[in-house]
C-alpha cells in the first residue's frame, strides 16, 4: 500500500508542476502593467515599445507563449530577463545561494532550538516554563518586520550595542569567513524565531503526549533511566509530525523572505521575485516559480517518504499510510 | 542657487572648512545646507570613496533608454564614461566644456570635431573617431531600444570618419542648440569593437567600458559597484576606489549612514533632514548640501477630459492646492514653488510670474462664472449633466502624494469639487498615462543639464508616444521655434514667453522645485555640488 501510494504521488507531480506553471503564467501575464513602459525615463517610442514586445513575444497568444515557454524549459533555457536581458538562470544562481543559506541555517537553528525548547517544556510545569511558553505563544505572533527591525534597532545601530553589521551578508566582496558568519546572525536569528516558537509547542505537545503512552509507562516501570526514555522512545514518536511541518517548510529555505531580505539588503529569492512582480519581468517571474513549484512538490514527496521512513506503523503489511 | 553655485566654485579651488566646535552646535551653513569654502589644504592620493546609492542599476551603457535612469548616469558619467563635451560645473546653463572633442564647428548643416590624441579605453583600445561613429550609429540604429537619446541628437544624415581625429557629423536640416548639445554632452565614447554583434545582449551593457578615469571593477546586485582609478588617466582622479553601495532602505540608509559607513550620503528624505539638524554626530562629521536640481513636481490635467477643458477650472483647481500647508507638513520647509518648466534660477524663467495663491473664495467664484455650479444640492457642482469629478491616479509607492492628496481633496471637496485617489502600482502608472487612460496625475521632471528642451513635454506631436501625456497643444509654434534658435539671447526670452504660456494655460499645476539632499563627510574633500552632481574624480579623503 505505502509503496502504491508513494507511487501515485509521485505520478501527480508532473500534472502537479504544469498547473502551478500554468496559473503562475496565466496571472503574471494578465496582470495589469506594462514591462517596457515603467518609467519616464523607459522607452517612449510607441513604434519601439511594439518592436520590443514582438522580439518578446508579448505581442502573441497567451496559450503560444506559454507552449513556446514550457518547449525552452525542457530544455533548461528559462530565457532573458527584460529588465537587462541577463539570462534567468544567471540570476537565479546568485539569489538561490544566498536565500538557501540564510534560511537553512534558520531551519536548522529552529529546528535544534526547538526540539531542545519542546523537550524541556514538556517535562516541567513550574514558572519558568509557564513564562517560556508564553514567550513562544507572542514570538509566533510578533510580525517578522518588527522583530527584524528591533534586533538591528539593538544590535547593530548607534542607538544599541553595535555588535552586528547593518546590511548584507560581507562587509566586502574580499571579506573571510567569519565576517560573512557574523553577518548572518541577526537575519538567521530573526528567520528562526516564529519557527522555533511553532515548532517548539509542536515537540512540546508530542513528547509530553508521548511520555503518558503505555509503552513509556511500561518501559519505565523496568527500570529504564529517564533520559534514555525520553531521547530513544518519546522524542522519535513526538517528532513525526515535527517533520512534516519541517517537510512543509523547506519550500520557505528556496523562496526567501521579502522582509527580511529588504531590511537586511540580502539580494536573495524573495527581493528577486518581489522585484521582478513588481516590474512585470515575465521570465524571471516565471523562473523564480519553476524552483518554488519544484522545491515545494519535491518537499511534499519527501516529507512523505520521511514519514514513512519515521513511523514504523507505516511500514506494517496492511497499512493504509 | 546662483550664490550656492559660485560659491561652491570658489571652493572648488581651495580647501577646508573649519572643524566645527564641538560646543558651539550647528552653524548656519550647516542648517541651510550650504556648502562652505575648504581653506589651505593640499590634495593627496589614495583611499575609498563610498557613497549609498538608493537605486540600483539594471545596465550600465548610457545610451540604453533601459538603463536611463538619471542617477545611475551620475555615477558612470564622469567616472567611467566620458562624453564628447561637458557641462561646465560653474556656468550649468553656460557654453559647454571640451571634453575628448577638443573642439568642435558647427556650419549649417555639419558639426565638425577634432578629437583628442592618445585617449585609450579601459579595456587597452585606443580612442579615434571611429569608436564616435559606431556609438552614435548604435543610438541611430531604429531597432534599439536608444529612443530617448536618439530622438535628442535629431536629424542625423551620416558621420563620416575623416581622420582617427576628426569627425565630421552631418544633418539633414540645421541642428538646434539642443540636439548639438545632446551629441556633445549625451553621447558617451563606447568602443566599436564593443559595440560590434547583436545590441540587445552586448556585455557592454553590464561591463562598461570608457575612457574616464575610474574602470568598472564589479557590480554585484544588492550590495556594491566598484569602480578603480586608471592611474596612466590624462586627468587622473584622487582617490583609489569608488563604492557605490546599493541601500534602497532610508530607513536602513540613515542608521548606516550614522554609523559613519557612507563617505558622501546622497537623497536623504527632508523628515530625516530636518531629524538630525542638531544631532551632534551629523554635524560634527559631515557637511551637508542643499542643491537646487533642475527638477520640478507638477500635477498634470487630462485636458481631453471635458471637466479640465476650460482654463477657469485649472485655475480654480490651483488656487484649491493648499501649498502652504503641504510646504510646512510635507515639504518641510525644504522646496522651492515654482511656476516653470525651466531650472528654477535660470534666466528662461520670467521672475514676474507668480505661483497662483491658495484661494478658495476666488476659486469658488471662477467655476461659478465657468458654469460649474452645484444645482442638485449634492455637494459636488455639474454642467450639463456632467459632474466636477475626478479621479488622480497615483502609485502606491508614494508616500508623499499619500500626504498632499488628502489634504488636497479636502479642499476640492469644500468648493464643490470630487476627487478620488486611484492607487495603481508602478508598472501600471506609466503605461495608464502613455494611453492618457488618466484624468489627473502627478509627476516630476528631472534634467541633470541646466537647459532644457521641453518639446518632447509639451509639443502636441508628443501626445502619442512622447511624454505629452496632458496632451496639450497650445504653444507648438513657440516650441518649434525654441528648438531652432540660435542665438542664446532669443532662446532665453523665447522660453519665458513659454514660461508665460504655460502658466497663463495651465495643462500642469507646477509644485516646487525638488531640491538634492546630501551630507558629505569632513575627511573627503573637492566635492562641489553643481547640477551635473559631484566631479567623483576630483574627490580626495584623508588618511
Amino acid at each position: 500500500m505505502t509503496r502504491r501510494l508513494l507511487l501515485t504521488r509521485l505520478g501527480w507531480l508532473l500534472p502537479s508542476f504544469l498547473v502551478i506553471t500554468a496559473v503562475t503564467f496565466a496571472v503574471a501575464h494578465l496582470a495589469p502593467g506594462d514591462p517596457l513602459q515603467l518609467s519616464e525615463d523607459s522607452v517612449t517610442n510607441q513604434a519601439v515599445i511594439e518592436d520590443a514586445r514582438r522580439q518578446l513575444e508579448l505581442d502573441r497568444p497567451l496559450l503560444h507563449r506559454y507552449g513556446i515557454w514550457l518547449g525552452r524549459l525542457v530544455r533548461f533555457d528559462l530565457g532573458a530577463s527584460v529588465t537587462d536581458r541577463r539570462p534567468v538562470l544567471d540570476k537565479i544562481g546568485e539569489a538561490l545561494p544566498r536565500t538557501v543559506v540564510v534560511s537553512g541555517l534558520a531551519l536548522l537553528l529552529a529546528v535544534a532550538a526547538s526540539i531542545a525548547l519542546g523537550t524541556f517544556l514538556a517535562r516541567r510545569t513550574d514558572r519558568l516554563s509557564g513564562a517560556l511558553s508564553a514567550s513562544l505563544a507572542l514570538a509566533s505572533g510578533v510580525p517578522s518586520f518588527w522583530v527584524a527591525v528591533l534586533l538591528l534597532l539593538v544590535f547593530a545601530t548607534p542607538r544599541g550595542v553595535e555588535w552586528f553589521p547593518l546590511q548584507g551578508l560581507a562587509s566586502s566582496p574580499e571579506a573571510g569567513l567569519f565576517d560573512r558568519l557574523w553577518h548572518l546572525v541577526l537575519p538567521v536569528a530573526c528567520l528562526a524565531l516564529p519557527t522555533t516558537a511553532m515548532l517548539a509547542r509542536y515537540v512540546r505537545e508530542g513528547v509530553a503526549a508521548a511520555l503518558e503512552q503505555d509503552f513509556i509507562v511500561a518501559a519505565r516501570s523496568r527500570g529504564l533511566d529517564e533520559r534514555r526514555l525520553l531521547l530513544r522512545h518519546a522524542l522519535p514518536n513526538a517528532l513525526v509530525p515535527v517533520i512534516t511541518i519541517v517537510g512543509l517548510q523547506l519550500p520557505h529555505v528556496f523562496a526567501g523572505s521579502v522582509v527580511i531580505e529588504r531590511v537586511f539588503g540580502i539580494q536573495g529569492m524573495g527581493l528577486l521575485a518581489y522585484e521582478s512582480i513588481g516590474t512585470r519581468d515575465y521570465p524571471v517571474v516565471m523562473g523564480v516559480s519553476v524552483v518554488m513549484a519544484a522545491v515545494t512538490l519535491g518537499s511534499m514527496f519527501l516529507t512523505d517518504l520521511a514519514a514513512v521512513v519515521a513511523d514504523p506503523r507505516a511500514r506494517l503489511p496492511g497499512s493504509d499510510r | 542657487m546662483l550664490l550656492v553655485v559660485v560659491a561652491s566654485t570658489s571652493c572648488s579651488r581651495c580647501g577646508a572648512r573649519a572643524v566645527p566646535d564641538a560646543g558651539a552646535g550647528p552653524d548656519r551653513a550647516w542648517l541651510e545646507g550650504r556648502p562652505t569654502p575648504e581653506l589651505g589644504l593640499v590634495s593627496r592620493t589614495g583611499g575609498t570613496l563610498t557613497l549609498r546609492a538608493a537605486v540600483e542599476p539594471t545596465g550600465f551603457s548610457r545610451i540604453d533608454d533601459r538603463f536611463a535612469e538619471g542617477t545611475m548616469a551620475r555615477y558612470t558619467t564622469g567616472t567611467i564614461y566620458e562624453t564628447l563635451a561637458r557641462v561646465d560645473p560653474s556656468k550649468p546653463d553656460g557654453a559647454l566644456l571640451p571634453w575628448l572633442a577638443r573642439s568642435w564647428a558647427l556650419t549649417d548643416r555639419s558639426l565638425t570635431l577634432e578629437l583628442l590624441h592618445d585617449v585609450g579605453f579601459h579595456d587597452g583600445s585606443a580612442f579615434d573617431a571611429a569608436d564616435v561613429r559606431a556609438t552614435v550609429a548604435a543610438v541611430l540604429e531604429a531597432k534599439n531600444p536608444t529612443v530617448g537619446l536618439r530622438a535628442a541628437l535629431g536629424p542625423i544624415s551620416e558621420v563620416v570618419v575623416e581622420t582617427p581625429d576628426r569627425v565630421v557629423v552631418r544633418y539633414s536640416r540645421g541642428p538646434s542648440p539642443f540636439e548639438v548639445r545632446a551629441l556633445l554632452g549625451g553621447v558617451p565614447a563606447m568602443p566599436s569593437e564593443a559595440l560590434a554583434g547583436p545590441y540587445d545582449v552586448a556585455p557592454i551593457h553590464q561591463h562598461p567600458i570608457g575612457t574616464g578615469p575610474f574602470r568598472f571593477v564589479r557590480f554585484t546586485p544588492g550590495d556594491r559597484l566598484i569602480l578603480e582609478r586608471v592611474a596612466n588617466h590624462r586627468a587622473p582622479a584622487l582617490v583609489d576606489a569608488i563604492h557605490v553601495r546599493f541601500v534602497k532602505d532610508d530607513t536602513i540608509a540613515a542608521q548606516l549612514w550614522e554609523k559613519g559607513e557612507f563617505d558622501l550620503m546622497t537623497r536623504i528624505p527632508p523628515a530625516h533632514w530636518r531629524a538630525i539638524e542638531h544631532e551632534p554626530w551629523a554635524w560634527k562629521n559631515y557637511r551637508r548640501f542643499r542643491i537646487d536640481e533642475n527638477a520640478y513636481a507638477w500635477i498634470g490635467w487630462n485636458l481631453k477630459r471635458p471637466v479640465f477643458a476650460d482654463v477657469r477650472v485649472r485655475r480654480a483647481l490651483a488656487m484649491l492646492y493648499p501649498a502652504e500647508v503641504i510646504s510646512k507638513a510635507v515639504e518641510l520647509g525644504l522646496e522651492r514653488r515654482t511656476t516653470c518648466p525651466f531650472w528654477i534660477d535660470s534666466d528662461s524663467c520670467d521672475p514676474e510670474v507668480r505661483p497662483i495663491p491658495f484661494d478658495p473664495a476666488r476659486a469658488k467664484a471662477l467655476l461659478d462664472e465657468a458654469g460649474w455650479k452645484d444645482a442638485d444640492g449634492d455637494g459636488v457642482r455639474e454642467q450639463g449633466g456632467v459632474r466636477l469629478e475626478f479621479a488622480f491616479l497615483m502609485p502606491t509607492t508614494s508616500a508623499r502624494l499619500g500626504k498632499v492628496l488628502p489634504l488636497f481633496q479636502e479642499q476640492l471637496k469644500n468648493a464643490g469639487v470630487s476627487m478620488t485617489m486611484e492607487p495603481v502600482d508602478g508598472a501600471q502608472l506609466m503605461s495608464r498615462m502613455r494611453a492618457h487612460d488618466f484624468d489627473a496625475a502627478a509627476l516630476s521632471w528631472s534634467s541633470p543639464d541646466a537647459l532644457s528642451d521641453q518639446w518632447e513635454i509639451f509639443h502636441s506631436s508628443q501626445a502619442e508616444g512622447g511624454k505629452n501625456y496632458v496632451q496639450y497643444a497650445g504653444a507648438d509654434e513657440l516650441l518649434d521655434r525654441i528648438r531652432t534658435a540660435s542665438e542664446p539671447a532669443e532662446r532665453k526670452r523665447l522660453e519665458r514667453e513659454l514660461h508665460r504660456r504655460l502658466f497663463a494655460d495651465q495643462p500642469y499645476l507646477f509644485l516646487t522645485a525638488r531640491p538634492a539632499l546630501d551630507a558629505v563627510k569632513n575627511r573627503v574633500h573637492g566635492l562641489t555640488p553643481s547640477l551635473a552632481w559631484y566631479e567623483l574624480a576630483k574627490g580626495w579623503v584623508d588618511p
